[in-house]
Formats: structure tokens, C-alpha cells, sequence
């Protein structure tokens, strides 16, 4: 056996176990890593891949250990592609449909947009990287008749994450994500029956560099924590981040529930189809504990690279009086 | 190094025996099977079987049984996998409920056995608030009452049955709404009330006993039992907690069912679930098993998770640290 067939093996196994051992950890926030992780449920089948190949080559502890990382892996994506056992977890108010569109710049068909926001009777929608020149065109669409709230974007600034409403805003306010960054507005929603939510259009900096990594993690790290006995909160938008990001968790674990996979909807790519390489999942609607969730959608978002996503929530029910 | 006769014989065989005994029970742990003699009390085992598959795992592959010892390799973390996150305390155990607490304890008596006063000290002690108990007799309760349980606990919802089947709620505070049920027909009795708090918040409390599965007769009963056991109620403006003995445990499909209606186990929010409950405390050679446990309102907050011993019983006593959501 030459030293080459005996390391290779090893190679393998290594790279599985350090894939393993970052996401297990949540060491994922540098440069690179913060990209791979993203692609954990495809290593999935990459370590399933490992494990059988080097058995069948009989270099059994190689391929043993493969084969453990690839069951932890399992356990570790997979609850998001099943149903949860209380997705209303007793919420029994009014239903609200939400959704969000990362825009492309602008580049996304707004008449198109606005044809299946219509037909899917979207009650409120979160924008990002929406550009004047957009935002013209979807009032030229009609935009303001079906949605008749909406929060300004301060500073006539380029591009920035928005949103739009039948049910009045109140309390809107925004700044960006983190310096130098695109502007993130909120608002609080005002239902027919009192309950209020607040909603944050989301769009976190993309992780694309050494320095990108770092307003990345200042971006999510400033995202608004659940506030599980205070007010409903909603975070919906582009992440940049998938479930597999340990920051996103650490977000996560403050109190919301991630809606796609509390319906196992949570393998749906939202970003990246069509490029050469695995959709990834980073658009999400983070809902807090006490909401239910209906259904979980992704629908064609013509002009972006993104796609629309489209969630049923159920507000818990307003207090008496 | 020679290996001995007996091994290089037997050796083959034992380990893929114990690799389909592995697979055997990994398969009933996780796509269910559980429900049936012997199984039920088999599944109680888990977490040992668990450390006993990789401690095995790894002496295989010393052995160089590569076969076996890739399948219990898989095998074992799958199990280790299900039974190691109760030992991790939640990132949001706090559920951000920031009302009063309380600080609850259940404790299976054993028809009767434990010793009283022994037990009214260490809840004195502790600063228990609420106390449920199961297997309460009449002979316990007097006893109880000599030693000062009215002065601890002014309010109660109890019924004390001779033999096993009594039930009892004891609390500092106001109870409303009490009462016991008898989940199914010759088992045992379950007490029940809405504890008051001071600020006026309210929760509902019952003292859970699931039919115990000790022989194959009755284990349809067990499963029956932990099918009516009170479902949370994650809508409802008074918040449940079900503590005490469910005679399973979180390994038993039927338990996580009740749990994902809307409760937490305590002692897995505070990483705290793998301390033993009952198994060898009055000397049965038993290895401690967790069927104890707090299920609390998944709205509620766990701050801590303590396991006391009870004199005289064969169960020990279960104590969480709990938030309700502000009112």
C-alpha cells in the first residue's frame, strides 16, 4: 500500500469530522465555513458517500467514523424537514399571511410580484434591496391599492428592506443592519381585533469576505431578541444565514421558531437555484413561540436570484377587553 | 499477540449478536415498537444500553471485528444521539416568563413507607411550595398530620386510599377547583387543583400516577394510562404542570407524545435527565431509571432541577425551581 492509499482514507474522514464537529459547535463564523455550512444537509449525503465507499474498500475505522459523523449530521437536519408536533402551539387568534422578496436591486418583475401577492391574499410584505426605480414601477403596478401602509426607507437612499401592509403600521423606525450596511425597517402591526405584532424586515450583510464575516455576525448579533413574555416579535427576510449557522441558532434560541421547519418546510432552497451549485436555505420567517404556524411556502420570484416566501401564521388570541 | 480459543470460536459470532441485538433496539427506540411487552420495560434502559453500545463499539474495533463494529459504531450514536441532549440544559430554559415562582417537588411513598416526618423536614427545608404525592395511604396521611403537615401546608387536594392507589396536592397556597380521577377504571387516583398565587396568577396542578407496567398483563393499562394522561393546554390562560410518577421514561414514545402537547420536562430544560428516580433505593438490584418527572407548560420557566432522596421509599423525590409567565 503506498503512503497515498493510506492517507487518503483519512483525508476523507477528517474533512467529515471537522465538518461535524463545526456545525456540532457552532464554530462556523469565519470566512469560508460560514459558506460551507450552509451546504450541511448536503454533506449528509456526502458522509453517507464517505462511509460506504471506504467500507467497501474494507478501511473499516475510516469508514466507521464517516459513517458516525453522517448519522449526528442526520440528527441534526432532519427534525426540519418533519412536521413539529404543536406548530399552532395553541394559538387560536386571528390568521395572518406574511411574505418576503429579496428584490435583486430592484431587478425582480414587480407586476409579477404583485399578481401573486394578489392571488396568494398576502396581508403584509417584507422587501429587501428594494430601489427607488422599483418601488415607482410597483406603484405604477398598483402596489399602494393592495397594500394601503407602508414604512419609507429614510434618507432616499439606494437600496433598503422595507414594508408593506393591509393592517395599519405603528411605531416604524429603521437603521442598517450594521455600518455601511442596507437600512432594515419594522413596524408594528396593529390587527382588526388590538393584537399587535412587531415585524423587521431582515437583511442581514452577506458573508462574502474576511471582513463580510464580521458585519455578518454584527448584522445577526443586532437582530431584535424574542421577547417570549413581552411583545410578538417577527423577523422575516434574507438571513444570509441558513439553520446550520451557529449564530443563526444562538438568534434562534432567544425564543422564535423558525416557521419553515416547524412545517418541515425547511430543506426548501430559497437562494442560488440557478447557479452551479445546491439551493441554499437562507430566507426565513423567524415567528416567536407563542404563534402558530399554518403552512410554510416558496413560490417563483421572477428578475431575482431570490425567491418569494409565503407563511401562515395564527396570532395568539387577543387578551379580553 | 495470540488471541484465546474461545474467542477467535465465539468471539465472530457474540459480536454480530450483539450488533443485531443493538439494531434491534435502536429500531424500537426510534421508529416506535415500544408499546408492547417486553419492550415498555426494556426502553426504560436506553441510556444505559447506549453507553454500553459504544463502550463496545470501541472494543470491537480493538478486536478488529470490523463488520460488527462499524454497525454498532452507527447504531450506538444514533442512541447516544436521542439520550444526550436531556443531559444539556436548554439555551431558552428561561421560556422569558418572568412571573412568580415556584418551587414544586413529587414523591412516590411507596404504599405508604416513607417516613413522614423525615420527608415534612426536608420539604420544611427545601421551601417547598407545592408537594404532590403519590401512593398515599390513610395511615401516611396521620402520620403526615402528627408531624405538622397542616402548618407547612395549609391547603391541600388529597385522597388516601389503603393499598397504592391515594393521591395528594399539598401547597403554601390557595387551592381551587379540587378533585381526583382515576384515569383508568382500578388504578390509580390522580389529585388535581388550580393553585393561587399571591399576585393572582393561576396554575393548574396534578399529581400524575401512570398504571405501572410490571407484568405483560397489564402493559395495554400503561399505555392507556399515559394516553388520558391531561394534555397541556398551550391556549388556556392557566398554564398546567403534571409531576410524579409516570413509570416511564423519556425513552417511551407514549411520554413524548404527553410531553409534545405542549409540555417541557423539567429536568431535561435544566440538564438535569439523567438522574435515576427509582430502581435500587429500598435495595431491589435495579439500575436507577428515570420515570419521575415535572411536565411543565412549555410557557413556563425552569430555573433548576434537584433530585432528594426519600426515606423508606423506593422512589426519590423530584424539585424544580419554577417561573410562571407574568400575569
Amino acid at each position: 500500500m503506498t503512503r497515498w492509499q493510506r492517507w487518503f482514507p483519512w483525508l476523507v474522514t477528517g474533512f467529515v469530522v471537522a465538518w461535524t464537529l463545526v456545525r456540532l459547535f457552532g464554530l462556523d463564523d469565519h470566512f469560508i465555513l460560514v459558506l460551507l455550512i450552509g451546504q450541511t444537509p448536503v454533506m449528509v449525503g456526502g458522509a453517507l458517500g464517505a462511509a460506504a465507499s471506504l467500507m467497501l474498500l474494507r478501511r473499516w475505522p475510516a469508514g466507521t467514523i464517516a459513517a458516525v459523523c453522517c448519522v449526528l449530521l442526520t440528527a441534526l437536519v432532519t427534525p426540519r424537514g418533519l412536521t413539529d408536533s404543536d406548530p399552532l402551539a395553541g394559538a387560536n387568534g386571528l390568521a395572518v399571511r406574511l411574505a418576503s422578496a429579496n428584490l435583486k436591486i430592484g431587478a425582480a418583475d414587480p407586476v409579477r410580484l404583485l399578481r401573486t401577492l394578489t392571488e396568494s391574499k398576502v396581508d403584509l410584505l417584507a422587501v429587501q434591496e428594494m430601489t427607488p426605480d422599483w418601488l415607482q414601477r410597483a406603484d405604477g403596478a398598483g402596489l399602494a391599492a393592495l397594500f394601503p401602509y407602508r414604512i419609507d426607507v429614510p434618507g432616499g437612499l439606494a437600496e433598503g428592506s422595507t414594508l408593506f401592509s393591509r393592517y395599519p403600521l405603528l411605531d416604524t423606525g429603521g437603521a442598517p443592519a450594521t455600518d455601511g450596511w442596507y437600512y432594515q425597517m419594522y413596524g408594528t402591526v396593529q390587527m382588526p381585533d388590538g393584537t399587535r405584532v412587531f415585524v423587521q424586515s431582515v437583511h442581514t450583510a452577506a458573508p462574502l469576505s474576511p471582513a463580510g464575516v464580521g458585519r455578518w455576525r454584527d448584522s445577526l448579533a443586532r437582530q431584535p431578541k424574542a421577547t417570549p413574555d413581552g411583545p410578538l416579535r417577527v423577523l422575516i427576510g434574507d438571513f444570509n444565514a441558513s439553520l446550520d449557522a451557529g449564530r443563526m441558532r444562538d438568534l434562534m434560541a432567544t425564543g422564535y421558531r423558525d416557521a419553515a421547519g416547524v412545517v418541515g418546510k425547511g430543506f426548501s432552497g430559497t437562494f442560488g437555484a440557478t447557479q452551479f451549485r445546491p439551493p441554499v436555505v437562507i430566507d426565513h420567517a423567524l415567528v416567536d413561540g407563542r404563534i402558530g404556524i399554518k403552512s410554510f411556502d416558496i413560490r417563483p420570484l421572477a428578475g431575482s436570484d431570490h425567491r418569494l416566501i409565503v407563511v401562515d401564521l395564527v396570532l395568539p388570541a387577543a387578551p379580553p377587553g | 499477540m495470540q488471541r484465546p480459543i474461545w474467542l477467535s470460536r465465539w468471539g465472530p459470532g457474540a459480536a454480530y449478536g450483539a450488533a443485531a441485538v443493538v439494531g434491534a433496539w435502536a429500531a424500537a427506540r426510534l421508529l416506535g415498537g415500544d408499546t408492547t411487552f417486553p419492550m415498555v420495560q426494556l426502553m426504560a434502559f436506553t441510556p444505559y444500553v447506549a453507553v454500553a453500545a459504544g463502550l463496545l463499539a470501541v472494543a470491537l474495533w480493538a478486536l478488529r471485528q470490523w463488520w460488527p463494529a462499524a454497525a454498532i459504531s452507527v447504531l450506538a450514536s444514533a442512541l447516544i444521539t436521542v439520550v444526550v441532549p436531556r443531559a444539556l440544559a436548554d439555551a431558552n430554559a428561561s421560556a422569558g416568563a418572568r412571573g412568580p415562582t415556584l418551587r414544586v417537588a413529587t414523591a412516590n411513598l411507596f404504599v405508604g413507607a416513607a417516613e413522614p416526618a423525615a420527608l415534612l423536614e426536608s420539604v420544611v427545608h427545601l421551601r417547598i411550595d407545592v408537594l404532590a404525592v403519590q401512593e398515599m395511604n390513610p395511615a401516611w396521611l396521620s402520620g403526615a398530620e402528627s408531624a405538622g403537615l397542616t402548618r407547612v401546608f395549609p391547603f391541600r387536594s388529597a385522597i388516601a386510599v389503603e393499598g397504592t392507589q391515594g393521591s395528594g396536592l399539598f401547597s403554601r397556597y390557595p387551592l381551587e377547583a379540587t378533585g381526583a380521577h382515576q384515569p383508568v377504571d382500578g388504578w390509580f387516583y390522580q389529585a388535581y387543583a388550580v393553585i393561587r398565587l399571591p399576585d393572582g396568577s393561576a396554575v393548574r396542578v396534578e399529581s400524575a400516577h401512570v398504571a405501572s407496567p410490571y407484568e405483560r398483563r397489564v402493559t395495554p393499562d400503561w399505555v392507556l394510562a399515559l394516553r388520558r394522561e391531561p394534555r397541556a393546554d398551550p391556549a388556556s390562560a392557566v398554564p398546567r404542570i403534571l409531576m410524579g410518577d409516570f413509570n416511564a421514561t423519556l425513552d417511551h414514545s407514549e411520554l413524548r407524545k404527553l410531553i409534545s402537547s405542549g409540555y417541557r420536562d423539567a429536568a431535561s430544560v435544566a440538564g438535569q435527565g439523567w438522574i435515576g428516580t427509582w430502581g435500587p433505593y429500598d435495595g431491589d438490584p435495579i439500575p436507577p431509571v428515570i420515570i419521575d418527572h415535572i411536565l411543565a407548560d412549555r410557557r413556563i420557566g425552569v430555573k433548576g432541577v434537584y433530585v432528594h432522596a426519600v426515606e423508606g421509599s423506593d422512589h426519590r423525590m423530584v424539585v424544580a425551581d419554577l417561573v410562571l409567565p407574568k400575569r
